[in-house]
């Protein structure tokens, strides 16, 4: 590990490693568009969940809670935010642009035309949390809020949305952004998304160890009861026999308790080396799906295994699709060539670099595909070296 | 062999040689924006700082505020530092003067059982009743023993909560603050004691008078859980009187009403 003979001082080095790591590729485009997706859907199975009683939430049933709504933050967006929803709207118009939102939030959930569709949306969601702040500027929805805002610097539909299908056939994979005859220069896109991914991971590595550090200010988490706690509450209970049968073996309380609470403290070093990374992401996840089904709590629990979902590099979602094509159990029908298994790792994985992917390494590089099954295999233009 | 290994790490670890070479501006815009990223990251970690002292009296903790609202507003005391171990409930009763000019009290409904009755909204947080309920438990709580006495008293004459709001600054004005939180949380679910009194019992009579209370019910405590006959401990709840009732401009009653009732017939409340 000796330095000596190598140009440049060690801070020097580190910096041009990290300048490239900046400007160099679009990091974490898979993870990014399963956030894309599973916001855009989440977006409109809440609303949908609400429209049968919107007026009661968000109408003019709800005009009682103004006392609450008067002071509260959402009132200040800067314009055009405040013209989009208004408390004085009328029950049919909300209706109608209740509809509207969620058809922009199919849309982003599909990916098409995000530069446009992206602010759009975070417009219209934000404009929308006026109409009741005591639901929509609390809980899960001020992280969604801050979750969507850096999304705006990242290129959310590289993968698995209509505009990937449309760059891959028109082949343009990476068209620059310009005006006439002006340019704008390659790098500042993918600038631009590898500090949401750089946002969005630090904001998660936050959540885990603020909430760790509060958690730790208690007395139920140390002595390891705390989980019991909220599985008795009317307000968190889905399924009440099975919260009755979360908390029957008292071990099982205490492990849940201290491993939310020490998962959570230790995210961040869980993320230093890949297989600690993997464990913590097990660890979290896990936890997010039990305070989802045992809590009542599915978005909040949700959007946390999306945002998580970017600390899965490219690469290893690319072995998973190779592995998942291969499966064995596809294999036997012989229906789908084996042949099918490349495309989205030949680029990825002849890199020198390459680490051991998660799932089993693959085959041995096969035959170039034929043109029009490479376009089928919609959304995976390869990574260019 | 060896030597050419060294100079191949040698050359990947410059990342000069195996990489493309990055525009001077691009190197330029790249460190300022990693200068305010820095700026931003300092700021989120003050603001989630878990300790008001240290986050006001060693940190900036003003500026951080200054740059988190309105749009980067967070709160990750998740189930923290206790989690909650009480169900938050609001209840509500009415005071109706019949047609023949009779005025009858109702019995006691607890809105949040209705709010909570659909089982797919307990997952639409948080309910508006248990939102109203820790709101008023919180500013009830910070108010002093001679202003809770008076909060306990009827306050029918006048409009709204003026008459409530002067009465226990005669008591004690030594904390404005409290009283104006207090006075906003009581108009709040005042407000919605009142939808919910037309919705339950507008058709019986006129609306004369509320009354709202949050609810603190513990649920069974750990060292009792495995014991089938154990109670759950006594309530908290917040000791107010009698209130004119509160009506917005604009509020829709009918559709309160709609899905309110709907929920209490399906949470069998208001049966009596």
């Amino acid at each position: 590990m000796s330095t000596v003979g190598v140009v440049g001082n060690p801070v020097t080095r580190v910096w041009e490693r990290f300048l490239h790591w900046l400007l160099d590729a679009r990091k974490a485009s898979y993870g990014l568009a399963v956030m894309r997706i599973g916001f855009g859907a989440m977006t409109v199975t809440i609303l949908a969940m609400y429209l049968p009683n919107f007026s009661y939430s968000f109408g003019q049933g709800s005009r009682w809670g103004e006392a609450l709504f008067r002071n509260s933050a959402v009132n200040d967006y800067v314009w055009p935010i405040p013209l989009l929803f208004s408390r004085d709207d009328p029950d049919q118009l909300l209706l109608v642009k209740i509809l509207v939102l969620m058809g922009v939030a199919v849309v982003y959930a599909l990916g098409w035309r995000m530069r446009i569709v992206s602010p759009l949306f975070v417009m219209l969601w934000l404009g929308f949390a006026a109409t009741n702040p005591v639901i929509l500027n609390t809980g899960h929805y001020q992280t969604f809020r801050i979750f969507l805002l850096f999304l705006l610097l990242a290129d959310t539909s590289r993968r698995w949305s209509l505009d990937a299908r449309r760059r891959a056939r028109t082949g343009e994979e990476d068209p620059a952004l310009g005006f006439g005859a002006w340019r704008l220069p390659r790098w500042v896109p993918i600038l631009a998304n590898n500090l949401a991914v750089v946002l969005i991971g630090y904001q998660l590595c936050v959540i885990y160890v603020t909430s760790a550090l509060w958690k730790l200010q208690g007395t139920t988490w140390v002595s390891g009861v705390a989980s019991y706690y909220p599985l008795q509450l009317e307000e968190l209970t889905m399924f009440p026999w099975l919260n009755h049968l979360a908390w029957q073996i008292t071990p099982a309380v205490y492990i849940a308790s201290w491993l939310s609470v020490y998962g959570q403290l230790l995210f961040p070093l869980f993320l230093l080396n890949r297989w600690t990374r993997i464990g913590g992401l097990i660890l979290v996840t896990g936890m997010h799906a039990s305070i989802g089904i045992l809590l009542a709590l599915p978005w909040f629990s949700l959007m946390m295994i999306l945002g998580d979902m970017i600390f899965i590099r490219d690469r290893s979602w690319e072995s998973a699709m190779a592995w998942v094509r291969r499966a064995p159990w596809k294999a036997r029908r012989g229906s789908r060539a084996p042949a099918n298994a490349d495309a989205g790792v030949s680029a990825t994985a002849g890199a020198a670099t390459a680490m051991p992917a998660v799932t089993p390494a693959p085959a041995p590089p096969l035959p170039e595909l034929p043109q029009e099954i490479a376009e089928e295999r919609e959304a995976q233009p390869s990574s260019r070296p | 062999m060896v030597d050419q290994d060294v100079s191949t790490r040698r050359r990947a670890s410059e990342g000069s040689t195996d990489r493309p070479r990055l525009p001077f501006a691009a190197k330029v815009i790249a460190g300022a924006a990693v200068v305010l990223l820095g700026g931003h990251m300092f700021l989120t970690a003050v603001y989630n700082a878990p300790s008001e002292e240290l986050k006001y009296g060693v940190l900036p903790g003003a500026v951080a505020d200054r740059y988190i609202r309105p749009y980067l507003v967070q709160d990750y005391k998740i189930f923290a530092p206790d989690p909650a171990d009480t169900d938050r409930q609001l209840w509500v009763r009415a005071w109706v003067e019949e047609p023949d000019g009779e005025r009858v009290r109702t019995d006691w409904i607890n809105a949040s059982h209705v709010e909570l009755s659909e089982a797919y909204r307990k997952t639409l947080r948080k309910q508006l009743s248990v939102v109203g309920a820790e709101r008023l438990m919180a500013a009830y709580s910070a108010l002093g023993d001679a202003q809770k006495q008076v909060a306990a008293e009827n306050h029918l004459d006048g409009k709204e909560l003026y008459a409530l709001n002067d009465a226990l600054l005669a008591a004690d004005d030594s904390n404005a603050a409290a009283v104006s939180e207090f006075i906003r949380a009581d108009n709040y679910v005042t407000s919605y004691a009142t939808q919910v009194a037309h919705a339950m019992w507008g058709e019986e009579g006129e609306i004369v008078g509320v009354q709202a209370r949050a609810v603190y019910d513990p649920v069974i405590r750990w060292a009792d859980r495995r014991d089938p006959d154990a109670q759950r401990p006594p309530s908290r709840y917040t000791d107010l009187g009698w209130v004119p009732p509160m009506e917005w401009p604009g509020q829709d009653r009918e559709a309160f009403t709609r899905t309110f009732r709907a929920w209490a017939e399906q949470a069998g409340e208001g049966q009596s």
